[in-house]
């Protein structure tokens, strides 16, 4: 290993990365893309839920109700509607979400202390947003609900024999208390740009060689097999572990999403991971000669599992046994969990050493084999 | 001195197919030795497993005493090679691209620097360097190619088609940068398509097939012909070639401009019976004199002697 | 026989680039005529506004007699143009590739697969018809792309470099091929830089930064070089090639195999200094000639550094 020869390698394919704006592209602009599109684009939590209402009774306490739905946050007025005909209609053109449609006698038998009722249709097409909707809809009617009675008992003169005689129900979310799905997604994203950086980039490097023809040049130069190696992965680690930073300082910047433990931890199991996914990146390129058929590899192996087996977006508990077992192999499934432990818990290394360990493993296994198998020669 | 590259019954084999059969020639040192062929002929694999990129099915080969399979990093070190694809780096410069083989090769300091304003005064690139190798002209590209092959100074210099696609001034240019090592004693190895480029090594090896068909310095092989060709010059040759077809023992006419070139068998005719058997009415044929056949003749008439393999 | 292709100070600007710089040639009906130049030089500017796929910037252009500038749907019907990279189907049987261009060109039904034959014929494919046109050796698909091309029976034919990267007996027959279509009357336009295939045309121009910097037959273009090419042959050859330019660089001397060859500019005064160099450093002369210039002389000399021939 000499270093003249290695530094020459990280010095060129820097060059190559600044002059190459497909590099640029890849490498600086998809992270923030990413970060853009999923942080506002998928909300597991809902906002300003468009919302019609047809309000047959056209009283104070159907508007008070009204009032309080719009208040919260979660709906947000999308026009009065007259007949269930209007509401499939707003529903069809997605308009409206949500409908509240209040009887004729609604204010009159609240105000007689009858029982009515106020009717809520969601547009299910959405199964996600529908259920919260519904969840959160429910919600405000008891809150009113609770309201009416302590109202009426005060009015008719009557003290309760206790403070707060309303029981009201408060849920909490630890560790994520506003439910921001965007603190979930930030750990998603370092996961799926860190293993695209790893393995894409660096198939793209080397196989991108092969094609030109220059691994030929300098497969007859006397560089070693571990110099060239060596000399193609370093810059695109390095450039993994700005990615990371960078997505790290825009989650902060962009969406207010903090780190809760130890940066150094963090930037510790990224370097772990990015092990794995270079060495999966060198495979890559040791089965594919073309920088298409390893873009399409290097894809496949990196972009579905830590998307779809990493718990970034579906909860490993929920998968059948099989695919529980082979989430295991998966590098992805461990950084998001570190990444999570560290960003919204804010554990330490005494309680994510079994994903360190894991890491490792994969990482040693997976880049000695192929730092073993690499040959400098064309066939 | 022990040669340079020594081949023994080298083949490749591709899925079966062998693209190099059997190679066995040697090469001394401070030659220009040409491997000329077609495409397809096995040039390319040949030079790669010389260089030692490319594992051989069976036989030997060693370069400057080395064997290519069993020390092909030995070799690495004393050979420059120049692929046949352009294969240097397009977004890095003319100065970065040298800079890079410098220190692939291990070349630096003073010696880096001398070489390097060395080369770049003998490819004209000095007003260059600072150009993206992808933004260079065809024939720029290929001498700076062929600078970083030669950035440590090479005892065997290996050439890949050094001057496919590469318009003739530049190919001259590029010849006298070959000439220069020659001075130097640098073996050269170079593969071509161009027999008018055979004309220029010392000795060729004429390859089809992945085999041999001939071997020797060009002016011998011209001698080794088996065709005797005659050029007549003629006022219209097109409406000419027509009537010659039953001219005994022809074996093809080909047509230069104004002038005709007859391939007959050796021996098979002689100027003046041709000039009788070409003697019209008017007086249409200009001239005619015998010339010596081109390397392309040659090959043509060694490839269509072969017995056709299906 | 009159004149079917005419240029008259032909330019074509790409921003401040001017490509092609005030080009004007004339080509007879019946002849093979070559336009030689470097890479970048205009050939391919030039042959596209030919074939009306480029607008000139400014100049005169007619091609079998009909104005490119303004009827160049006209012009397309009376020529064939075979671009470097004539497409072909790679995954379309030799036969499919030739059915497909001739729907392409909308041969009337009658004749259509008459001549489809005749062109299957003519580039001696009919053993490969069925043969996927990508399992094809290189000079087989240059042929079938020139088949193609050619499917409408133009009278005026554009090859621009047709035989790159194909093998020197497919280039013999390739331009027997070219050979007996001029003999029957067409007219041949081709570009090309090697200096071999030059030679079979009956007249070249040579283009070098966008302007025709020398033109006439082959042999014109060789007797116009000044001075005299020697052909020495010695047995110290690489040691007299050292001598010679290091002493009368200007001679240009190349070594071909065992002979040198320098050129002279004055025989009578030159000679006798060369054979005195020679003699001072033991070089033994076995034999002298002048031999005649080649075209790669002319080419060179034409596109060297501030050359240029009388046109």
């Amino acid at each position: 290993m000499r270093r003249q020869r290695i530094l020459a390698l990280v010095k060129k394919e820097f060059i190559t990365v600044r002059r190459d704006f497909s590099f640029a592209l890849n490498i600086f602009i998809l992270p923030l893309i990413m970060l853009v599109i999923y942080g506002y684009g998928i909300r597991f939590d809902i906002q300003y839920l468009p919302t019609v209402v047809w309000d047959l009774s056209q009283t104070p306490q159907s508007r008070d109700l009204v009032e309080k739905f719009f208040a919260s946050g979660y709906f947000r007025a999308a026009g009065m509607v007259d007949g269930y005909g209007q509401i499939e209609e707003r529903f069809d053109k997605g308009k409206a979400k949500l409908a509240l449609v209040f009887p004729t006698e609604f204010g009159s038998r609240l105000a007689r202390g009858e029982k009515t009722a106020v009717q809520i249709l969601v547009d299910g097409s959405d199964n996600n947003t529908a259920t919260l909707a519904v969840g959160y809809a429910s919600g405000i009617v008891r809150g009113y609900q609770a309201d009416l009675v302590v109202g009426k008992l005060v009015q008719k003169g009557i003290r309760l024999p206790f403070e707060t005689p309303v029981l009201t129900e408060e849920s909490r979310m630890w560790y994520n208390p506003e439910l921001k799905s965007v603190n979930f997604i930030v750990p998603g994203i370092i996961v799926v740009i860190m293993s695209m950086m790893g393995t894409v980039m660096t198939a793209m490097a080397i196989v991108g060689e092969k094609e030109r023809g220059t691994f030929e040049q300098v497969a007859a130069s006397p560089l070693s097999g571990m110099e060239f190696l060596v000399g193609k992965i370093a810059p695109y680690i390095l450039l993994a572990l700005v990615d990371m930073i960078l997505i790290v300082a825009a989650g902060y910047l962009l969406f207010q999403v903090p780190i809760k433990g130890s940066f150094a931890l963090l930037f510790l199991f990224a370097l772990l991971f990015v092990s794995v996914t270079t060495g999966l990146g060198l495979w890559v390129s040791s089965v594919s000669d073309s920088l298409q058929g390893a873009m399409t590899l290097a894809f496949l192996v990196t972009l579905l599992p830590s998307i779809l087996l990493s718990g970034f977006i579906f909860p490993i508990e929920n998968f059948p046994a099989a695919l529980k077992a082979l989430t295991y192999l998966n590098p992805g499934r461990y950084f998001i969990e570190a990444l999570r432990g560290i960003y919204l818990k804010g554990v330490g290394i005494s309680v994510l050493w079994p994903q360190a360990a894991f890491l490792s493993l994969l990482g040693a296994s997976l880049l000695g084999l192929t730092l073993l198998r690499f040959k400098k020669r064309l066939a | 001195m022990p040669s340079a590259i020594v081949l023994k019954g080298l083949v490749k084999e591709f899925s079966g197919i062998r693209a190099v059969d059997g190679l066995s020639f040697s090469v001394e040192r401070g030659e220009i030795f040409g491997l000329v062929g077609p495409d397809g002929a096995g040039k390319t694999t040949t030079i790669r497993m010389l260089v030692g990129v490319l594992l051989p099915t069976s036989g030997t080969a060693e370069v400057a005493g080395f064997d290519v399979v069993r020390q092909p990093e030995e070799i690495k070190k004393r050979i420059g090679y120049m692929s046949q694809k352009f294969s240097l780096y397009g977004e890095l410069s003319v100065q970065e691209n040298l800079d890079f083989f410098a220190d692939i090769y291990l070349v630096s300091g003073r010696e880096k620097e001398a070489r390097q304003k060395r080369l770049l005064h003998f490819s004209k690139l000095g007003p260059f360097v600072g150009r993206q190798a992808r933004h260079l002209s065809g024939g720029m590209k290929q001498k700076l190619g062929l600078s970083c092959a030669l950035i440590h100074t090479p005892e065997i210099l290996f050439l890949d088609e050094p001057t496919t696609g590469v318009d003739p001034v530049s190919r001259r240019e590029l010849w006298e940068i070959v000439y220069d090592l020659l001075e130097e004693n640098v073996t050269i190895f170079v593969s071509t398509p161009y027999m008018d480029e055979a004309e220029r090594c010392s000795r060729v090896a004429f390859i089809h097939k992945g085999k041999i068909l001939a071997l020797d310095d060009p002016k011998q092989l011209k001698t080794t012909s088996g065709r005797e060709v005659f050029e007549v010059k003629v006022k219209n040759p097109r409406q000419w070639r027509e009537s010659l077809e039953g001219l005994p023992g022809l074996l093809e006419v080909e047509i230069f401009g104004d002038k005709l070139h007859l391939s007959f068998p050796k021996g098979g005719m002689e100027e003046t019976a041709l000039k009788e058997l070409l003697a019209r009415p008017g007086g249409a044929v200009e001239s005619i004199r015998k010339i010596v056949p081109s390397l392309e003749d040659l090959f043509i008439s060694l490839v269509k002697g072969q017995p056709s393999g299906g | 026989m009159g004149i079917t292709i005419e240029a008259r100070n032909l330019v074509r600007r790409f921003g401040v680039f001017t490509a092609v710089d005030g080009v004007s040639f004339a080509v007879q009906e019946g002849e093979i005529f070559g336009f030689l130049g470097p890479n970048g030089a205009g050939k391919s500017t030039t042959i596209k506004m030919l074939c009306g796929i480029l607008a000139p910037t400014s100049g005169e252009l007619w091609v079998g007699g009909v104005d490119v500038r303004t009827y160049p749907e006209e012009a397309k019907h009376r020529i064939g143009y075979m671009s470097q990279k004539f497409s072909l189907y790679e995954d379309l049987t030799v036969w499919e590739n030739i059915e497909f261009y001739a729907g392409i060109y909308r041969l009337p039904k009658e004749s259509k697969g008459g001549w489809m034959e005749k062109m299957l014929a003519l580039s001696g494919l009919e053993e490969e018809k069925h043969r996927l046109a990508g399992d094809l050796p290189g000079g087989y698909k240059q042929r079938l792309a020139l088949g193609c091309a050619l499917l409408h029976d133009p009278p005026i034919i554009f090859l621009d470099e047709p035989t790159a990267g194909v093998d020197p007996i497919s280039r013999r027959n390739f331009w027997e091929l070219i050979a007996q279509m001029a003999g029957k009357g067409k007219t041949i336009f081709v570009t090309t830089h090697y200096m071999d295939e030059a030679e079979h045309c009956d007249r070249l121009a040579l283009i070098n930064n966008g302007k025709i910097v020398a033109a006439g037959t082959p042999t014109q273009l060789k007797e116009r070089q000044t001075g005299v090419l020697l052909e020495v042959a010695t047995l110290q050859p690489i040691r007299a090639f050292a001598l010679v330019r290091r002493e009368l660089p200007e001679t240009n001397p190349a070594l071909f195999g065992s002979l040198l060859h320098v050129s002279l500019s004055d025989r009578a005064a030159m000679e006798e200094r060369l054979l005195e160099l020679f003699k001072n450093e033991n070089i033994t002369v076995d034999s002298m000639s002048a031999i005649s210039f080649s075209l790669e002389d002319v080419f060179c000399q034409v596109m060297g550094p501030g050359g240029t021939v009388g046109v």
